[in-house]
């Protein structure tokens, strides 16, 4: 029985270490990875703030892996030939597999505006784009593109490296995904306070420069910049499949409990395919590295032979952006309406944070707080708990 | 509304036998030990002082606040707060907040605390000297103060407004003055 | 039976004198840095308000969440594996008491007692923080409140 991973991300590389762990053979398990050693995409941000070797990135389990016998390929698959169970990679060789676990991971969402395709747009999501802004010297000017976590922590960073950091968001509030409004247009004066330029309800029109980026045109206003960051979300990489008959929702391979596709024998998981949700059920696009993690585990159960199913994912999220704690268990009260339900919040304000927990029925289902303080204290423990003890 | 039930010491009447302590062990472990106790005598040899410190199962009790796991809840038929151990992840917060030292740790780190032993407290069968009591709060504050006035205070705030019916206005009165006298000598005790 | 050992934190006898913090950050990478220590004293307007420094509760909520197996219970200690750990952030926003911090490289780092002998009740000067067997604290909790009874009794006369 050989079991073939494509991907040697946190999905990928916590699959090939469950099933290690779980007994099977780890001389049957192929890794076929384009980056290697595996990284984690959340130290980025910190190493590039505190200017570190690209060596703390890594994440140190791909040794354990090593010395265990695991086999890893440098490269990039081309196709998956379903019928024949094997999968072709570029430069013509290929591999035959009896269970096959599709784990490419995501790439980043560039939104169709003009200029984009200028010199000194990049996205921050690799350790390629890293690399790239490791490079930068001397003052600029950098314009991020996006108010997630992603972007934020990638403006603070930048801010933190000595760049005059301005932050662009079409929604109406930062961290429109994570956090409500109260909570979220706190963070921004916060923020804003600490130095960090953020224009929300702000959609950039156009990128302008020739050849080189020269500034970004947002609202009619034109602001000078050097470099643009899109920090626009995540988008799942799954060109792989096309043609495979593996069933995509909006490009997101769908998979079933036990982190299947519709075809036997090939599992998936991380940002290329979708999630359940504890709460509803209901299947969700979360591209975050521990419901990668908790599919690699079931995976590796279900192939090892245990069978075991997930009762889905309760995100819990955590975030340090300039000196501010931001903390999300369960479901926002956005993404809680958008999941179909209806949801009330109540919040709670001290000195130093502002908390808000969401309810549904009288039931909590989720929450989120921001700190300023260097004390995190909060409850989401008890709302973890009574999510997991309420909905299954 | 009923009448909550507390458990109080009679201070003056505590030997320090520590017999409380063993029934309270052997009661919830089967085994004489007193640190798996709920009630512990602290004595004092120089004034002749046994102090037992248990818990008050206080009305916005701090213990319960502090839970960070929400594991501590109240259970209104026996008047007691109580530890949730499926939800309790043992990190000792609740002993920190208690302010008398009433919940106490067991050699794995767990945290104990009188559960009133479900509203029959082997301690107050225990007692030889008959300082334990438990009961309706306005039957036990009457023990503890040897008279019937502080009863009949109680019940009347029970009742509210309802003013008690014949002679029993005369004790109510009486019992207010009874309660300022006392309150003036703590006055001039400085406590 | 062994009694299990733990950290008995008293923050009224803090006087925020960083010993600890330093000592545990020199223990874990050589260097006195205060980012790289898992213990943090929190003082807010010159008072100490609380001392984040790792429960090892058990169950443990960073264990429940983490999904990296990275976090587990070792014969009563919580402890952190940094070979497996990707700085999700999980166990963070969990942990009720801010124990799991950030460090140096964004490395998470977080209590594991030394292996039984912890740098900062070895070097705390008030005795602020103790390492003792659990059934110990009572004790010490119950002691002060037993003397305040005892004035009291010996105020009003004793018995």
């Amino acid at each position: 029985m050989k079991t073939v991973i494509i991907g040697g991300g946190i999905g990928g590389i916590y699959t090939a270490y469950y099933l290690t762990k779980y007994g099977y053979t780890p001389n049957n398990i192929t890794v076929i990875a384009a980056e290697w050693p595996p990284y984690s995409k959340h130290r980025l941000a910190e190493v590039l703030s505190e200017k570190l070797s690209i060596d703390y990135t890594y994440i140190g389990i791909y040794n354990l892996l090593l010395d265990k016998g695991i086999n890893v390929i440098h490269g990039v698959a081309d196709k998956i030939d379903v019928t024949g169970k094997k999968v072709l990679l570029k430069g013509g060789s290929e591999i035959t597999y009896d269970n096959l676990v599709i784990a490419t991971g995501g790439k980043p969402f560039i939104p169709p505006i003009k200029g984009v395709e200028l010199d000194n747009t990049m996205s921050f999501y690799d350790i390629g784009d890293l690399r790239k802004l490791m490079r930068i010297r001397g003052p600029l000017r950098i314009a991020v593109i996006g108010a997630g976590l992603v972007g934020l922590t990638a403006a603070s960073a930048l801010k933190k490296m000595g760049a005059t950091v301005t932050v662009y968001e079409l929604m109406e509030d930062i961290l429109p995904g994570v956090i409500d409004k109260p909570l979220s247009s706190k963070l921004k004066n916060y923020l804003s306070g600490k130095g960090l330029r953020i224009h929300t309800g702000t959609g950039v029109e156009e990128i302008i420069g020739d050849r080189r980026v020269k500034g970004v045109k947002a609202s009619g206003r034109i602001d000078p910049a050097d470099i643009v960051v899109f920090t626009t979300g995540v988008r799942p990489n799954t060109d792989l499949v096309k043609d495979t008959g593996i069933e995509t929702v909006r490009g997101a391979i769908r998979i079933n409990r036990s982190g299947a596709t519709s075809i036997k024998n090939i599992y998936a998981t991380g940002d290329c395919a979708l999630s359940h949700d504890l709460i509803t059920g209901k299947e969700v696009y979360r591209p975050l590295g521990f419901v990668a993690a908790h599919y690699a585990r079931i995976i590796a159960r279900n192939i090892t032979g245990t069978k075991k199913e997930t009762r889905g994912i309760v995100p819990t999220i955590y975030e340090n952006i300039g000196g501010a704690h931001i903390v999300r268990v369960g479901l926002s009260l956005k993404e809680a309406e958008s999941l179909g339900l209806s949801p009330t919040l109540r919040c709670e304000e001290t000195i130093d944070q502002i908390s808000c927990t969401v309810f549904e029925e009288r039931r909590p289902i989720g929450y989120e707080a921001v700190g300023f303080s260097e004390r995190i204290r909060n409850k989401a423990w008890q709302v973890y708990y009574d999510i997991h003890t309420l909905f299954s | 509304m009923a009448h909550r039930y507390i458990l109080a010491v009679d201070y003056e009447k505590c030997t320090g036998c520590h017999l409380c302590e063993l029934a309270c062990s052997i009661k919830h472990y089967g085994v004489v030990n007193p640190y798996l106790s709920r009630i512990t005598i602290i004595t004092k040899p120089e004034i002749q002082a046994s102090t037992p410190v248990y818990c008050l199962q206080c009305n916005d009790a701090m213990c319960a606040r502090a839970c960070p796991a929400n594991a501590i809840y109240f259970d209104d038929k026996t008047g007691a707060w109580l530890i949730d151990y499926n939800k309790c992840i043992g990190c000792r917060e609740c002993v920190y907040a208690c302010p008398f030292g009433a919940i106490s740790l067991t050699v794995k780190a767990e945290p104990i605390k009188c559960d009133l032993c479900g509203g029959d407290p082997e301690c107050v069968k225990v007692c030889p000297h008959g300082a334990i009591f438990y009961g309706p709060e306005y039957e036990v504050v009457r023990k503890l103060k040897k008279g019937k006035a502080v009863g009949i205070v109680y019940e009347v705030l029970e009742k509210g407004i309802e003013v008690p019916a014949g002679n029993r206005v005369k004790e109510a009165e009486e019992a207010v003055k009874t309660l300022y006298r006392i309150w003036e000598e703590r006055k001039k005790l400085n406590i | 039976m062994v009694a299990k050992y733990i950290l008995d934190i008293d923050i009224e006898k803090c006087n925020a004198c960083m010993r600890c913090v330093f000592a545990c950050s020199l223990a874990r990478s050589g260097v006195i840095d205060e980012r790289q220590a898992m213990i943090k004293i929190i003082v807010e307007k010159g008072i100490v308000i609380d001392i984040a420094v790792c429960r090892h509760c058990d169950p443990a909520p960073c264990v429940n969440v983490c999904e990296f197996d990275a976090l587990r219970v070792e014969d009563g200690r919580v402890v952190l594996d940094q070979s497996r750990c990707t700085t999700c952030k999980a166990c963070i926003s969990v942990c009720p008491f801010g124990a799991i911090r950030e460090s140096y490289g964004g490395e998470l780092v977080k209590c594991d007692l030394c292996g039984g002998d912890p740098a900062c009740v070895r070097v705390c000067p008030t005795g602020a923080i103790k390492y003792v067997p659990a059934h110990m604290v009572k004790t010490r909790r119950i002691s002060s409140v037993a003397k305040t009874i005892h004035e009291y009794l010996e105020k009003i006369g004793g018995r």
